[in-house]
């Protein structure tokens, strides 16, 4: 399979602080790669140079094999952004915002009605932008990022603090681009999203990429699989947790069951949570 | 650097809903300082030049001159005081007339005209006032009529009115609003509410958007500064005039983009120009007052945008005596053009 990104040994340092630190990593064709990761680990410094804002200090990138280093202009033509921050042109309409980005893209006319409903967004809106919610604004700056059909998808925190509607329509969106073929490199702090919408993930620490396989590889290797049980002992209820990597789990439950009430009990299946705390020692939100 | 996107940019600046305040100020505050300069020292509701005559004899020739509509005539009681009233700045340009002048001209006879002119007087009043003279007594000739003006200054002949020395301030004022802050505010606008990013991660390319703006800046500055000098009635020596202007112009919007490219907010933006401002409006400062070492005003860059301008707009003077200066702005304005090159990937890493 093609790759469509490739980052080779790429760094950046601002004064003192190393935000990336020599990292490898590369994103097939068709393939969504979530980065995940606390804040500060790097992520947003990592795709600030992968859509050409950051010129690595170390290292090359290379999008649908060009090098961002010299086909800079011809790279951006083919990508999509979505950044964290809304960046919209307020004063504008919905329309508006999205026809001009998509003439400096070179086309003459774009369906943004389509685009808009394709978001769940009105199209016939008139009014500013500046009068959306935080989840149309968002909505929008997917809508923005698609305007030149990209091959490859950035996307930095697509629905950090939307509501649950406007999240699950930019997530809908995300697989129905994959779906087309597109490639998606997507930063998040939500570990179920990512594993819902990535075919691989990346943890992120300390300006390095300290883990990256499919989310099922993590968990399987990393993750730990439990066995909670909750029991009457005496007149307080106690909570276990059982390691069903443990082969004296079925001796201790056997035990459990004979010398206790018990009220429930249920397996966990390993988490994304748990491979970042195994990798950093710490939990994503810390 | 593509024309077509940095088009684009330009067009959605001017066009795309709200603009920014800046474009305002500089359209509206070098009017509105002309305006206030014009009613508190100037002659802004007083256009036609004002003529005092005396005429001996049976004064045929003063109610023709009345009749004339490009001055305003003040007739006096004696040839003295023609000059006093011209002493007093009371009229820019006084003549006195002879008893026999009428009789001269019948008989195609040589005549000598004594002529008051003020020191303050602007060239364009003097001129028009002198014309109105010839024009009315061409009038009352049945020849070409053989006039000789012994014309006597009255006051200092080189001095101005306050108006006119505080012009290469309000240029200078209309050159910053236009050329340096509106491509200023308009980069850290973009990079404070992050549009900046977005749009460098289209095609659009750093030398793009600082084209786009210098280009707005430069051409608002080239726009109202000769706006101004028409409104200030100094606008002499077109093709002269519009080479300064438009090199003073890209002069201050080059150094507006490296501003812009520096400066990361407005208010740092604002705090800036109140602290160095004085740099660049210095010179205009050197002509309102004349009996300051004048040497120090060309160790100001605007200077030799500033100077230009004056002697050009006021003394009418030509590339004989300005050309040095226009070179050295030329200079300038080329060695201004590197660093935007060279800061121009800068613009994307802040």
């Amino acid at each position: 399979m093609d790759h469509s990104v490739v980052a080779k040994d790429i760094a950046y340092s601002y004064t003192e602080h190393r935000a990336v630190d020599d990292i490898s990593f590369h994103i097939d064709e068709g393939e969504v790669l979530g980065l995940l990761g606390p804040n500060g680990a790097g992520k947003t410094t990592t795709l600030k140079m992968l859509i050409g804002l950051l010129l690595p200090q170390a290292g090359s990138i290379s999008i649908l094999d060009m090098d961002m280093a010299h086909d800079r202009e011809k790279i951006q033509s083919l990508i999509g952004v979505c950044f964290e921050e809304k960046n919209l042109y307020d004063e504008m309409s919905a329309a508006a915002n999205l026809n001009f980005f998509a003439s400096l893209f070179g086309s003459k006319h774009i369906d943004a009605d389509r685009l808009l409903e394709k978001m769940g967004l009105p199209p016939d809106r008139k009014d500013n932008v500046a009068n959306f919610s935080k989840g149309m604004k968002q909505r929008l700056m997917i809508a923005r990022a698609l305007v030149n059909h990209p091959r490859v998808l950035f996307l930095d925190e697509p629905t950090d603090g939307l509501d649950p509607v406007s999240a699950e329509t930019i997530r809908r969106v995300i697989t129905e681009e994959k779906e087309l073929g597109a490639t998606v490199f997507l930063t998040t702090h939500d570990m179920m999203e990512a594993d819902r919408l990535s075919d691989r993930v990346g943890f992120m620490n300390e300006g390095k990429i300290v883990a990256l396989d499919t989310p099922d590889n993590l968990k399987h290797q990393y993750g730990k699989r439990v066995l909670k049980v909750r029991y009457r002992s005496g007149e307080k209820i106690t909570e276990r947790e059982l390691s069903l990597e443990d082969p004296q789990t079925g001796s201790e439950v056997d035990r459990i069951l004979a010398q206790h009430d018990v009220r429930d009990m249920h397996t966990e299946e390993a988490t994304l949570e748990d491979v970042f705390i195994h990798f950093t020692g710490r939990k994503l939100e810390e | 650097m593509s024309v077509a996107r940095a088009a684009k940019l330009v067009r959605r600046t001017l066009l795309g809903g709200r603009r920014n305040p800046m474009l305002y100020a500089a359209l509206a505050v070098p009017f509105l300082y002309t305006l206030i300069i014009q009613l508190i020292f100037g002659t802004f509701w007083q256009q036609e030049p004002t003529l005092a005559v005396f005429e001996g004899g049976r004064r045929a020739i003063v109610p023709v001159l009345q009749r004339n509509g490009a001055v305003r005539v003040a007739p006096t009681a004696s040839a003295g005081e023609v000059k006093r009233i011209v002493t007093e700045k009371k009229a820019d340009v006084g003549i006195v007339l002879s008893a026999d002048l009428a009789e001269k001209l019948s008989a195609n006879e040589q005549a000598t005209l004594t002529v008051y002119i003020g020191g303050e007087s602007l060239a364009q009043s003097r001129a028009v006032a002198l014309a109105a003279v010839v024009d009315t007594l061409r009038q009352q000739s049945p020849h070409v009529p053989q006039i000789d003006f012994a014309q006597k200054y009255v006051g200092e002949e080189q001095a101005l009115s306050i108006s006119q020395m505080l012009l290469p301030f309000i240029v200078m004022v209309t050159v910053f609003f236009g050329g340096f802050m509106i491509p200023a505010s308009m980069l850290i606008q973009e990079r404070e509410k992050k549009t900046l990013d977005a749009l460098l991660v289209t095609p659009v390319q750093p030398l793009d958007v600082l084209a786009a703006y210098g280009f707005l800046g430069a051409t608002l500055a080239i726009l109202v500064g000769v706006l101004t000098l028409l409104f200030n009635q100094s606008w002499n020596q077109p093709p002269l005039l519009i080479l300064v202007m438009t090199l003073g112009a890209i002069l201050m919007a080059e150094w507006g983009l490296v501003a812009g490219i520096f400066i990361k907010d407005t208010a740092t933006l604002f705090a800036n120009m109140k602290l160095f401002g004085i740099f660049l409006y210095g010179p205009a400062l050197f002509i309102v007052f004349p009996s300051w070492p004048q040497w120090i005003s060309r160790l100001f860059p605007t200077h030799y945008f500033i100077y230009p301008v004056f002697r050009i707009s006021i003394y009418r003077e030509g590339l004989s005596s300005v050309g040095s200066d226009v070179a050295i702005l030329g200079a300038l304005t080329l060695v201004s053009l590197l660093p935007i090159f060279f800061l121009s990937r800068r613009l994307a890493s802040l």
